[in-house]
């Protein structure tokens, strides 16, 4: 399994359980789209899946991987690995290049083998030569975005996390980065996680799920 | 990766890290400078003098002697009689003696009678001889020899007529123009208060204070009534102390004998208190400055946010973030000392010449192969001590993944 979940249960300190999930379970290579409105959990399902927040109660396995027996460092490895992120806006370094924004995805990953090659990428996803050495903060949001899926690949990822990645952008821009992003994604086996409140991106995915249909915990009123 | 990204990352705030630099600089500027002059002080006071036995003068402070009669500062209290002098210089023990008369001036320089044994004798720094730089000696009454420094600022040649004015200070009401002195010897510079006197004879000294015309031959008959003070060679070391009680405790005249590098020990002790006070202001003005950066990185903190959560969701550690923002503090900081290094061997230059003419301190230009590793490691320590804050708040920050 890509994912799978078993009686996970997440609260903030001193705060109110934010998720309640019995059992939920991705295939590998499927492509899951999730919805639900803010506040509903979302973002905090994605940091445990990361690893970024801990694992309090019940079982994390991501990739086959038992995530709550992994300790803060040892999740922080296996995200740089096989965990790729594109997020909301703002999703590169303003004052690093284009292409060491690229490079810095794969900084922080163990070094192995060959993985693709940043300009081959960049290339794919429509950015040419003379983007590299400017400054992402000079790039539209259009561009950046595409930027972010390439540093996002660079890793070669087993998991992609995709987390309201066209809120900031028009509606063309939105449509040229949801085409981009399967096309990246025709050949390989990654796993796709894309969550969005926007029902309308629910094409070409292989499951949609409603996250209030699989959380159990009460919306905090 | 890692230096590139806090390089770019500090580029991106040129201006803020820019004021940090600077003030950093002028504080390590400060503490640099001033440990440079406190060690050149105390090499240019310890060097002073050397191979002289007892200095005697008047009953004044120990200190007092030893300003006057070697560093030429600060005004004798009293003059001794010519014949004390020559009681004492009589006695089985001395080796030789070196006169001294103070009181007058050339344009701000002070006039030194003594006679030729001064050539002979007097040593400063590692019991270095005085050495004439052109020229000889004064055989004559009205023959002067200049300091180098003398000769230097005020362009003077062998050959040269000067004029001795009565009193000290460049502009004096009693000049004693009947009477011109020629040049005819210039010593080597010695680093020493000695470059910046003028020495003539007894007899010159006495005669411009003698009304009416005198040859310099009748001149030379002149005996002085009364001298400054006067140092003295032993011929046995171990007599000092014993010559020293006769000498304090001589009955005609209240005198004063005290050995050389006691009293500079003492005046240098006494001046430890300053030093040390100085030190301490410079240390502090470091700490002030270090605490701007701290708190110029603090609040950079919170506008970089995104880009912490950034560099955690590509898998880097909370201490890589904690480490970014000390090497960016490290980078302030070593960037703040060269520009302070580039900076000192100019101020001091101008700084030497100030020192040397208001306390008669041989100050060298600050080289910076003079750099000791001490201070510097000093100063990086209190930085990365100091930008534990910053680096700290990054770390919970990167720790609890806020969102922004």
């Amino acid at each position: 399994m890509a994912i799978a979940l078993q009686d996970l249960q997440f609260a903030y300190p001193h705060g109110p359980t934010i998720l309640n999930i019995p059992s939920w379970t991705v295939k590998p290579g499927e492509r899951v789209f999730v919805h639900g409105p803010s506040g509903s959990g979302k973002s905090t399902l994605l940091k445990l899946l990361a690893g970024l927040l801990p694992c309090q109660h019940g079982q994390l396995q991501v990739l086959g991987q038992p995530l709550q027996t992994l300790s803060g460092r040892q999740r922080d490895r296996f995200r740089a690995r096989h965990i790729g992120f594109v997020f909301q806006q703002l999703n590169l370094i303003p004052y690093l290049s284009v292409l060491d924004n690229v490079l810095l995805g794969r900084y922080f990953a163990p070094p192995d083998g060959n993985g693709p090659d940043a300009g081959q990428l960049l290339a794919q996803l429509g950015l040419g030569e003379g983007l590299y050495q400017q400054a992402a903060s000079n790039l539209s949001l259009g561009q950046q975005q595409r930027v972010a899926i390439a540093r996002a690949l660079i890793t070669q990822p087993e998991l992609l996390i995709v987390d309201e990645p066209t809120s900031a952008l028009d509606a063309d821009n939105r449509d040229g980065f949801m085409k981009l992003l399967f096309a990246q994604l025709a050949e390989g086996q990654t796993t796709l996680l894309f969550v969005s409140h926007d029902q309308s991106l629910n094409r070409g995915f292989s499951q949609s799920v409603s996250l209030a249909s699989i959380n159990h915990a009460r919306a905090p009123s | 990766m890692f230096f590139r990204l806090a390089w770019r990352s500090q580029l991106s705030r040129k201006g803020s890290v820019l004021l940090s630099v600077l003030a950093i600089a002028v504080s390590v500027f400060v503490l640099l400078g001033i440990e440079h002059i406190r060690q050149q002080a105390k090499t240019s006071f310890g060097n002073t003098v050397s191979g002289v036995d007892l200095i005697v003068g008047a009953r004044t402070g120990d200190i007092n002697l030893l300003l006057y009669s070697i560093f030429r500062l600060g005004n004798p209290t009293n003059n001794i009689s010519w014949d004390s002098y020559q009681t004492v210089i009589n006695k089985p023990s001395v080796a030789w003696a070196i006169p001294i008369s103070l009181g007058d001036s050339h344009r701000g320089f002070r006039v030194m009678g003594t006679s030729t044994d001064y050539f002979k004798h007097f040593k400063y720094g590692q019991k270095r001889p005085l050495r004439m730089a052109v020229g000889q000696a004064f055989s004559s009454a009205y023959d002067v020899v200049l300091g180098a420094d003398v000769a230097q600022q005020l362009g003077y040649q062998t050959g040269t007529q000067i004029t001795l004015s009565h009193g000290l200070g460049g502009t004096s009401f009693s000049e004693h123009k009947d009477k011109p002195f020629t040049i005819v010897g210039i010593l080597a510079r010695t680093g020493t208060p000695v470059d910046k006197t003028v020495h003539v004879s007894l007899q010159g000294l006495e005669a411009v204070h003698q009304p009416g015309q005198l040859s310099a031959a009748q001149a030379g008959q002149l005996t002085p009534k009364t001298i400054t003070a006067f140092m003295l060679g032993l011929k046995a070391k171990i007599g000092v102390f014993q010559l020293q009680r006769q000498i304090n405790n001589y009955r005609a005249e209240p005198l004063l004998a005290i050995l050389p590098g006691v009293s500079l020990k003492q005046l240098w002790n006494m001046m430890a208190l300053m030093e040390n006070t100085l030190r301490l202001v410079s240390g502090l003005i470091l700490v002030a400055s270090l605490l701007g950066l701290s708190a110029m990185l603090l609040a950079s903190i919170r506008e970089r946010t995104q880009e912490i959560n950034i560099m955690r969701m590509l898998g880097a550690p909370p201490h890589f973030i904690f480490l970014l923002i000390q090497v960016e503090a490290l980078f302030i900081t070593a960037a703040a000392i060269a520009l302070a290094v580039l900076l000192l061997p100019l101020a001091s230059y101008l700084a030497s010449s100030w020192m040397g003419s208001q306390f008669g301190l041989n100050i060298a230009s600050w080289n910076p192969s003079q750099i000791e590793p001490l201070p510097l490691l000093a100063i990086f320590a209190s930085a990365a001590l100091i930008s534990l804050a910053p680096a700290g708040a990054a770390y919970a920050r990167a720790r609890a993944f806020k969102s922004a």
